[in-house]
Parts: C-alpha cells; structure tokens; sequence
C-alpha cells in the first residue's frame, strides 16, 4: 500500500493508533475475549470440515463399485452432529461475544465520559458543545461496530481464509497456488480500494451534514425567514446544498462501482481456473473427482467472507475517523493537576492577583474542523486588530470576607477574571494567590470545595429539585438542603411544585423561570458553605419582587464570605465594598461607588445615567 | 412530558402497512429516473441470471466431460480435457458479463435512489417554506426537521435496493426451485421440509428483534442524555467537585444497559445458529437421500454437487426478503409522515387574485379583530374586537401581562396568522388581499431571541435584503451606531457566525439582528423589546441603534422598558384579548388606571 498523505493535522493520532488505542480497551477482559475467540475457531473448524463429507461422498458415489461398500449412513450421521453441534456452539458464542463487545464499549464512553468532565475551562470554550455530545454519542457508537469487527469477523475471515487455503493445499499443489493467486490480490485490492474510498465517503457525509444544517437552521428560525420574505432564496441555498450532495454522491459512487466490483472478479476468477486445472487433474486420475468438488466448495464458501472484508475496511474506515475523534478527546487537554495534595486548614479567603495575564490561545483545545481563519472584513482591509490579551497585567486584593464587584463594558474580561479563582483558567502571566498562596500550587479539587459560583446562566440537571441543591455536597440530608433552600428564598416556590423538592426539573422535567432557577443556584452554592463565593450576575429581567428576593438571598450568600461579583446592575454595584472598572483586559479603575461615579468617566457613563428606575 | 429521544423513538420504530397508494406515490419519485429505472430491472434480471448460471456449469463439467472420462478410462480424455477447457471459458465469459453488469446495476441503484430520496427532500423543504406558523406552533420542531431529514434517509433501503433486491430475489428462488425440481422432485420436495420453519422463523424474528431493538434505545438514550447533560454542564460539575460521583454514577447506568443489550440481544443470536441448523439441515438431507438416490441412478453426481450449491444460493434471498419487507414497513411509515406534512395546506397563503403591495406609508388599522390560535381552547378569543388606528411614522407601544395578547397583535400585523374576523388595513388596503411577499420584504420584526444564521455578520446583516452591497450595509450600520462594535468582532464582518450565533454575546446579537432589519429598510417595524439586560454599555448602544431605526417608520413595540413606553406616541394596555387603556404616556398616569398601576410598580 502506498504512503498515505497524513489526512488531519498533526496533533491528531494517527488512524492506526487510535484504532490501537481502542482496542487496548479490549484487553480490559483477556477472559471473555479469549473465550470468545476460541468458540468462533471451533465453529469455523465445524464449517471447514463439513465439505469434506461431501466431496468424499462425491468421490465415492461416482464409482458405482466403490458406492455400494459406502457407508452413507454413518456420514449423513457425523454431518448431522457436526451441524447440530455447530447450532450449540453457535448459541453460546453469541451473547458472550455480545457481552464483551458492549462491556468494552461501556469502559470506552465512560473513559469518554470522566475524561470529558476533566477537562479544563479553557479546551471547554474553545470546543462547541453539540460537537462535543456527537463525538461522545455518535463516534463512540460507530466504535461499537469495531469491537464487534475486531471480535467477530477479523478473526472469522483470517481463520477462514487461512483454514480454507491449507485445505486446498492438501488436496492439491497447484490448485492451492491458484487459491492463493486469486485470494492475495484480492484482499489487497479490497483493502486499497476501501482506504482510497474512505476521504470521498466522508465528503459525501459532510455534504449531507451541510444539507441537514440548512434545514435546522431554516426550520429553527422560520419566524426570521418568514419576516423577511426569504422562502424562496432559502430554497436556493437548500438547491444548491442539495446539488453538491448528490455530485458528491455521483462521483463516489463511479468510483466505488469501477474498482470494488473489480476485485470480486479478481477472485472470482479463481473458479474457473480451479475448473480448469483441477479438471485436468481429474481426468488424469491425479486427483480423485470428490476432491476437486470439495475444492469448488471451499472458493464459492468463501466468496462471503471476501465481501465481508469490503464491509470490514468499510467499518475500519468509518471507525477509524471516529477512534481519531475520541482519541483526541481522551488525549489531551486535561486540566492542570497540580499534583500538590490540598492545603492545610480551611482558607481564609484573601486573593491577590499579581500582573495577571490571560490569553485564550494559549489555552490548547479540540480542533474545529470547519472554522477556517477570518478573512478581512470588507470595506476595512488593513484592520490592526491583533490578538488580544484578555487580561494584561491585573493586580488587585481581596481581603477576607470583603465584597468587591467588577465592572467594564462587554468583552473586558470580567468573566474570565472570575474564572482564573478555582482555576478553570490558569493565568498566561502573572500570579494569583489565595491566602498567599500561587492557586497552581493548589489541588484543584481541593480548593474548588472551598469556592462556589453563581453562574450568569444556571445550569440544572435532569434530577430532582433536592438532588439539584445538594449537587456540591450529595451526602446532604433534607433539612440541610432546606435551610439552603429558605436562606436563598427558593423553598417557597420549591413547595408550589407538583412533587416539591422531589420534583425533577432541567431539560427533561419542569422548567422553571429564570428568576427560580437563579435562586436554586444559589441555595446549591449555599449548601457548599464557601469560603469564597464567585458571582456571575444574571442578566435576565424579572419582576421587581423577584428581584427584590434574589437580592436578600444574594445578601444571605455573600455574607462573611469573601466575594467577586461580576456586577451589571447598580443594585449589585451598591453592596461591593470596593469596585474594580475593566476595559479591554486592563484595570482602568478601583474605588468605592461614590468616589468612582465623581472621578471616573467610564464608571459614570456605565451606572451614572442608571438610576433606580430601570429594570427595577 | 414527551422528551425528543422519546419522539425519535416512537417515529424510528414505528411501522405502517404496506399500503399500495404509499408505495405508488413515493416510487413516484423515481420517475424522472424511469428509464434508468427500467434499465435497472433488466441489468438485475440479467445479472441474477449470471449467477445462477455458475452451479450449472459444475454440474455440466462433472457429468458431462469428468465422469464419462473416469468411467471410460484412458481413451476419451482428449476429448474430455477440450471440455473441461470449454466449461472454464464459458464460467470466465460469465464472470465478466457478471462483473460488468453489477457494476452498472449497483451505480443505476443508487443514481436512482438518491436522485428520489433528495428530489423529496426537496419537496419537503419547499412545502415547509410555504407553511404557516400555526404549523410550526402545534407541531415539535424536531419533528418538522425529521421529515426532511431522518425520515428521507429511512427510505433508502427500500427507494434504492428495495426494487431491485425484491426483484433478484424472486428470480433466483424461482429458478433455484426450477432447476432443483428439474434435477430430482423427490429430493427437492425432501429438501423442502426446512422451508416451513425457514419463512416462520424469518418472520418471527423480524416481529421480535424490532421489539428487542425498541427496548435497547430506550435505555441507550438515557446513556446518551446522561452523557450530553454531564458535557452542557460541565462547568458546574467542575465548580462542584462532582466528577467522581458522577462517574460512579454513570458507570452504574452504563451496567444496566450492558444487562438488557445482551438480554435483548439474545434474538438475534438465537435466530442465526437456527438459520444454520436449518440450512445444514437441508444439506444432511441432499447427502443422505441424494446420495441414496445417485445409488439408484436416478440423479449424476454433478447435479447432487450442484444441489448443495444452489441451495447455498436459496437461504440468502428469504433473509434478504425478510430484511426488505421489515424495511417496506418503516419506510412506509416514514413515507407516511412526510406525505402528511406535504399534504398540509398552508393556512395562510395568497388569494388567487393577490396583488402585491405598493410601497407603503405606514398607516395600520385594525378593525374589530377577532383572533384565536388552532391550539387555544374553542371558547376562549385571544384577542377578541382589537380595534385602533395608526398615523404613518407614529410608535405604539404594546403593554400588557403576559398572554394578554401583545404578540397576537404583531403576528397578526404581520400576517404570520389570519384573523377569524375583522380586517387588517395598511395605508388602506386589506392585507389579506394582497401578497404575503410584498408585505413582508415592507415590515422588519426584531424578536426577542436574535435568531441568526451560520455563515459571516454580513451575511446575516444583508439577510433580509440580499443585493444590498457591502458598502450600504456598512454605511447602515454606521447610522446606528452600530458598526464599531461589529468592528470589535473577532474578524469584523467577516466574522463567522456559529450556530444560532453561540460565539456572540446576547448584546452583538441584539444589534447585529437591529442592524439586520436596517438594511432591509421596512416601512413598518415590529420590536419585540428583549428581556434580557446586557452590560449598561452595550444597552446604550441598543437603544441609541432603536431610536436611529425608529425614525420616518412606522413602529409597534412590545416593550418591557419604561424608556420606551414613554417615548411612544400611542400606548395600547392589554389585558385578555382586550384593549382596556389607550393614550399617551402622561394621559394614562394623569388618569390613574391599570397603567398608572403599573408605572407605579416600575418606579419603585
């Protein structure tokens, strides 16, 4: 086989490593394996053997002397059990295999699973969700064909192959040379061709991918496309989708169809030279007739397994993008462990950020296959916009139990600040310290159970309310989950629900409303009883009285705890002991409310012109 | 509470009866392709026959030319190498003929096939285009994209195997079935004791194995939303310390599944060792009874050889029928489904005699408007007798609590639905009379939800009026303040927008969809007011942006700001379908009604 031109980039596992890799999952249970494998030789044997019966019954019956002393009856009896024995054999070996093909899938998604919820913040922002849940879900799926490959029919068409040929040669030299001729090229044909296919299959599914998203998105925003009068360019675009698919398909398909069909005839054409050769040896009494039968058996037996090496490379092909795909997931871009075990005793709670520097591409994360470099944008060739500290040189402290909010127009890094705390982000320069202490130094698990957030939007799980609220400490008991639920002035609403704090909500139960879901948020950061407490403030409007119960049950949470809060709304703003301004990744300002809103012109025009009134 | 795993589910696994008008209807689609098709027929006809030729040409070979030479001896070995010769070259000739017709069988297939399914796809796709929203409203977005996706994809198997497949199959049974019954009946009618059971566990399978299929992706699909809750949130997973017991967790799930795969599983693995059995079976039989039968002299030993190969070629055909007819099934249900949406009649569509709309003033006026959803219980008018009158230019303001009717109005404005009474004039004309285009490319709804599409800013900003060049988009953007931030974006204009804009904040979409509806220059402008507050910074670059669009247009706003409501020239109080307050903003306070309520409320 040719050298074939590395088809992704190079921090990709090479196709046959990461088929290696999945496999080695294999070797997870050597028992059931080997088992296996070995019920599927004893089932091949069966099958190898049972030509025999026939050609020597042929060689027999054709010489009417020879016929009338054969035993008919004890063959026809050693047939029957050899079949019978082989449907046995058969009905074991099933489930077995099955179980350990799905079990060794089961340790791979859950490989998948742990290493996907390991992985820092950063590979997380870079990498698109949906892409992410079709890896896990979809290639991992196609794996599942590849276990089964490797476990069922590699084993049965090497054993088949190999048994078939010492058969032949057995019977004969020259016809073995034949079966060999036919077969070898054969198999390399195969394997080239379906390699040589792989890249045009992919395309072909891109293009139908493309074709799918034009329908999501069309469909998802038809409000937008009816608004704008757009049907009939939109049925363009899905025209023109719908073209590429099917050339994309035409070209496959010539390929395929001029050379897949070709290397069944190569083998093919192992018969009728057998025919030949063989008929020769016959008539020349070199060879008994029953021999050349069984002969004629054995290569159209066979002909199955040749089109299953079509199928295996097929499957070979699809799973090894999709090994490519997990590999990469299970690979890299794990979050820093720092190997340092945890701190002493529980913290205080000062931070202090020294020169901090942060910059996303540093951070390393999945490839995105279809994001292609930005182009200039139009009507603007020489923009100067280089990349772009999200943070530059920060240095500002918190002392225990102090409040402090960060403000700054969008895109100042206020939320990426937040996130350098627990160390979701690890600062490109600079340090952070907590309690004098470089957070690297810390165990991340370690320190993480002494900080909770608040995120900006609250994600909830498919559990019950109580489940969602003891989600940082599980072992909590229901009063505990209670009392959180009361200090974030959510066990009101909680009550109101059909089943309580037994009632499940998230994406596939009850939903709730922003203003609900803010304040389970904070009953689950309560539960934790933090040190410090991170503060994403959410943005959604509600109405004032909710309002006014987020803000006790804010109050609840940051109380005697050293706090950050990213701060949109001067109600936020007001509580903060001290107030840190952001523009584009730098401190342009620090100070208390007043003081900021007589001295400084960006912190005016952010709350100046905010008086109560709005959104209040 | 019907989950989408739960709604794929049910539509994967459903089956419908083959009904012929179905099967005529969608092998409708292969017309345009008739020709290929009937090729493709002949090319199969021809093909089958090419295989079954092979085991004659053994037989032919063993008792024509190899055993008369063993019997004779020496002298007609000539004789019998020359037709062991000719045998060779024939089965060569056929290989040949066979390679070249399934090349041309299998691209003809699949041109056709895909030619179909894509020409439907198409279909669909035009159909949803001229849908109404009531459609969209009672039907699960999921299952809208399923017609046009899934389901399409469901009817491969049977739109491009199904007639070609069914057609070799019955050809090589019946010649089988010729050629076995020409050689011995006996021996063919002793062979055929395993077809009974063959065809009954066939179909038994199928039944079973579907159910078994069921069970599993139920329980697969609880995996996968397991799996994709734990990525969505991961970071509170991380920030929570939970990924140990997650994992513990998740392995425990995973446990189970392994259990009921191999539980249903089982099926499967019962019925191929059967299949074996009967088919070894069958084969006992041929040695036994052929064998005594060739004793007799009644059959060659040529064609008892040939026997066991053509029944090798007799099993394959009932699987694949089987298959086929499993596959008829859930094709015919997706095919069900997607001829169900096609035959869904748009309930809001053009008049025979529309004409389109001049370019309008702005004027609106609705009279004595009735309106209720397909979905609102019978009794109940989500609006009921909406009645006022807009000058050109003017803002109205829409206040009132939720489902109180606000965004009725502007769907009925903008003719997304239809009134069940009263009219809707703008500058005077009925828009119902008029063309749906024509008033859509005059009125620019900017909705809550920013919905954008993949593809650059500009794209998008250019969305609503494509032929706009760069140059106005830019200049438009420019009027609303706008462009400076759009600048900001990673590549400016240029940058590519990610699916439903998740590379963008809440913000830079709000103004890229207000710059959107700028380039597309509406005369009649319908603001859903977004609920969701950004940072004061950009806030103030929106309402900046609105006002600059509100100018010279005609503009309703569902507005949830008091800085808007106040600027509005007309504030309309809802409540129940029905106007209960009307004025300006300091009429309303000054008269101390339900809006001065309200006020009240904003300002505390």
């Amino acid at each position: 086989m040719p050298p074939q031109p590395p088809a992704t980039s190079p921090d990709v596992p090479s196709a046959p490593r990461a088929l290696w890799t999945v496999l080695t999952f294999l070797g997870r249970r050597p028992g059931w394996v080997a088992l296996s494998i070995s019920l599927l030789l004893v089932n091949i044997g069966i099958e190898l053997a049972l030509p025999q019966f026939l050609g020597n019954a042929i060689t027999r019956l054709q010489d009417p002397t020879a016929a009338r002393e054969f035993p008919l009856a004890w063959s026809v009896a050693l047939f029957s059990g050899l079949v019978l024995l082989r449907t046995l054999v058969g009905l074991v070996l099933g489930p077995i295999r099955n179980r350990t093909a799905i079990t060794t899938l089961g340790d791979l998604r859950a490989a998948v699973y742990d290493s996907l919820q390991r992985k820092s913040f950063a590979w997380h922002d870079n990498a698109r969700t949906g892409e992410l849940i079709s890896r896990a879900v979809t290639d991992v799926g196609r794996l599942q064909e590849l276990l089964f490959v490797c476990l069922l029919f590699s084993v049965d068409v090497i054993a088949g192959l190999a048994g078939t040929l010492v058969l032949v040669f057995l019977v004969s030299m020259p016809l073995g040379w034949i079966a060999l001729g036919s077969m070898l090229p054969t198999v390399l044909a195969m394997g080239y061709f379906a390699v040589r296919l792989q890249p045009r299959w992919r395309r072909v599914h891109d293009r139908h991918g493309a074709m799918s998203t034009v329908i999501q998105e069309n469909i998802a925003g038809v409000r937008v496309v009816k608004a704008f009068a757009r049907e009939s360019a939109e049925i363009e675009k899905f025209r023109g989708r719908r073209e590429e698919f099917l050339r994309e398909v035409a070209e496959t398909v010539n390929y395929w169809a001029a050379r897949v069909p070709f290397a069944q005839f190569l083998f093919g054409l192992g018969l009728p030279l057998v025919l030949w050769v063989g008929g020769q040896q016959v008539v020349r009494g070199e060879i008994p007739l029953g021999d050349l039968v069984k002969v004629v058996f054995y290569l159209l037996g066979l002909g199955g397994r040749i089109g299953i090496i079509g199928q295996i490379t097929n499957i070979l092909q699809n799973a090894s993008s999709a090994a490519q795909r997990i590999c990469e997931i299970l690979q890299d871009g794990r979050a820093a462990d720092s190997g340092r075990p945890s701190g002493s005793g529980p913290l205080r709670g000062a931070i202090r950020l020294e020169e901090v520097g942060f910059d996303y591409t540093s951070n390393p994360s999945l490839r995105v296959e279809s994001e292609k470099p930005a182009a200039p944008p139009p009507g603007r060739p020489e923009s100067p916009r280089g990349q772009v500290m999200a943070l530059e040189a920060v240095s500002f402290e918190v002392g225990p139990g102090e409040t402090v909010a960060i403000v700054g127009p969008t895109g100042a890094g206020k939320t990426t600040l937040l996130s350098l705390v627990p160390g979701f982000h690890t600062p490109s320069r600079g340090r952070l310290l907590i309690d004098g202490v470089d957070v690297r130094e810390f165990d991340p698990a370690w320190l993480r159970r002494s900080v909770a957030i608040v995120f900006q939007e609250t994600f909830l799980f498919s559990a019950s309310v109580a489940d969602n609220i003891a989600f940082g400490r599980p072992q909590a008991t229901r009063e505990e989950v209670e009392r959180a639920a009361r200090a974030a002035r959510a066990d009101g609403f909680i009550r109101e629900l059909a089943e309580g704090y037994d009632t499940v909500i998230g994406e596939r139960g009850v939903s709730l409303s922003g203003g609900q879901r803010q304040r389970l948020a904070i009953a689950r950061a309560l539960l934790v009883d933090p040190t410090i407490v991170l503060l994403d403030d959410a943005t959604s409007a509600v109405d004032p009285r909710t309002e006014h119960e987020i803000q006790d049950a804010l109050g609840e949470l940051c109380r005697g705890r050293t706090t950050l809060v990213v701060a949109h709304r001067l109600a936020t703003v007001r509580r903060a002991d001290r107030i840190v301004v952001l523009d584009r990744g730098r401190v342009v300002g620090l100070g208390t409310h007043e003081v900021l809103l007589r001295t400084h012109e960006l912190y005016r025009s952010l709350f100046g012109g905010q008086t109560g009134e709005e959104g209040h | 509470m019907a989950t989408h795993d739960d709604i794929a589910l049910d539509e994967e696994f459903a089956q419908a009866p083959m009904k012929g008008s179905v099967f005529r209807r969608l092998f409708a689609y292969t017309r345009p392709h008739r020709r290929l098709f009937m090729a493709n027929l002949f090319l199969t006809v021809l093909a089958t026959a090419s295989t079954l030729l092979g085991p004659k040409l053994v037989q032919v070979g063993i008792d024509r030319y190899l055993e008369p030479a063993l019997i004779a001896g020496g002298e007609s070995s000539e004789a019998a190498l020359r037709g062991v010769g000719l045998v060779s070259a024939i089965y060569l000739i056929n290989l040949l003929v066979g390679w070249g017709l399934s090349v041309w069988q299998v691209r003809s297939s699949i041109t056709i096939g895909q030619g179909a399914m894509n020409d439907l796809r198409l279909a669909v796709f035009e159909h949803i285009q001229r849908l109404s929203l009531n459609y969209f409203d009672r039907t699960h977005q999921g299952r809208i994209i399923a017609r046009a996706d899934s389901d399409v994809d469901a009817l491969d198997r049977v739109l491009t195997w199904g007639a070609s497949q069914a057609l070799s199959s019955l050809i090589t049974l019946v010649g089988v079935v010729i050629v076995l019954v020409r050689y011995d009946l006996r021996l063919f009618l002793a062979v055929g004791v395993v077809l009974p059971p063959l065809v009954g566990l066939t179909l038994w399978f199928h039944h079973r194995g579907r159910e078994a299929h069921r069970r599993l992706r139920g329980t697969q699909s609880r995996i996968t939303a397991a799996m994709a809750e734990n990525i969505t949130g991961v970071r509170v997973v991380q920030a929570f310390v939970r990924e140990d017991e997650n994992l513990r967790r998740f392995e425990h799930l995973q446990g189970e599944f392994t259990d009921r795969w191999v539980a249903s599983a089982r099926v499967f693995h019962t019925y191929m060792p059967f299949v074996n059995l009967l088919a070894g079976g069958a084969t006992a039989v041929v040695l036994g009874y052929g064998g005594w039968r060739v004793m007799e002299g009644v059959l060659t030993v040529g064609q008892l050889a040939a026997f066991v190969l053509y029944l090798g070629l007799f099993f394959g055909p009932i699987q694949i029928m089987g298959d086929l007819y499993n596959a008829a099934l859930s094709a015919a249900a997706s095919a069900e489904r997607i001829f169900g949406l096609l035959d869904t009649e748009p309930q809001v569509r053009d008049r025979p005699q529309a004409v389109d709309l001049e370019r309008l003033e702005g004027g609106v006026v609705f009279e004595r408007v009735r309106f209720r959803y397909d979905t609102t219980p019978k009794e109940v008018w989500v609006l009921d007798g909406i009645d006022f009158e807009v000058q050109p230019g003017r803002m109205v303001a829409l206040v009132g609590p939720t489902g109180s009717g606000k965004t009725s109005i502007i769907s009925l404005l903008a003719r997304f639905y239809e009134p069940q009474d009263g009219r809707i004039l703008v500058d005077g004309h009925d828009t119902a009379l008029h063309t749906l285009g024509s008033l859509h490319r005059q009125i620019g709804i900017v909705t809550q939800e920013s919905f954008l599409f993949t593809g650059t800013v500009l794209e998008n900003l250019k969305f609503g009026r494509p032929e706009a060049s760069d140059a106005e988009v830019i200049e438009a953007a420019r009027r609303l303040g706008t462009h400076e931030i759009i600048e900001r974006l990673p590549g400016g204009y240029a940058t590519e927008v990610r699916e439903r804009g998740g590379n963008l904040s809440a913000g830079e979409r709000q103004l890229i969809t207000i710059t959107r509806a700028m380039v597309a220059d509406p005369r009649i402008l319908i603001l859903d007011e977004a609920t969701s507050a950004v940072d004061p910074g950009i806030e103030r670059v929106i309402q900046q942006a609105l006002s600059t669009l509100f100018q010279r247009r005609t503009s309703f706003v569902i507005a949830h700001r008091l800085s808007t409501v106040r600027h509005a020239d007309l504030i309309l109080v809802l409540d129940h379908g029905r106007i209960v307050e009307r004025g300006t903003h300091d009429q309303l306070v000054a008269a101390g009604g339900v809006y001065a309520g309200l006020h009240a409320e904003f300002v505390r």
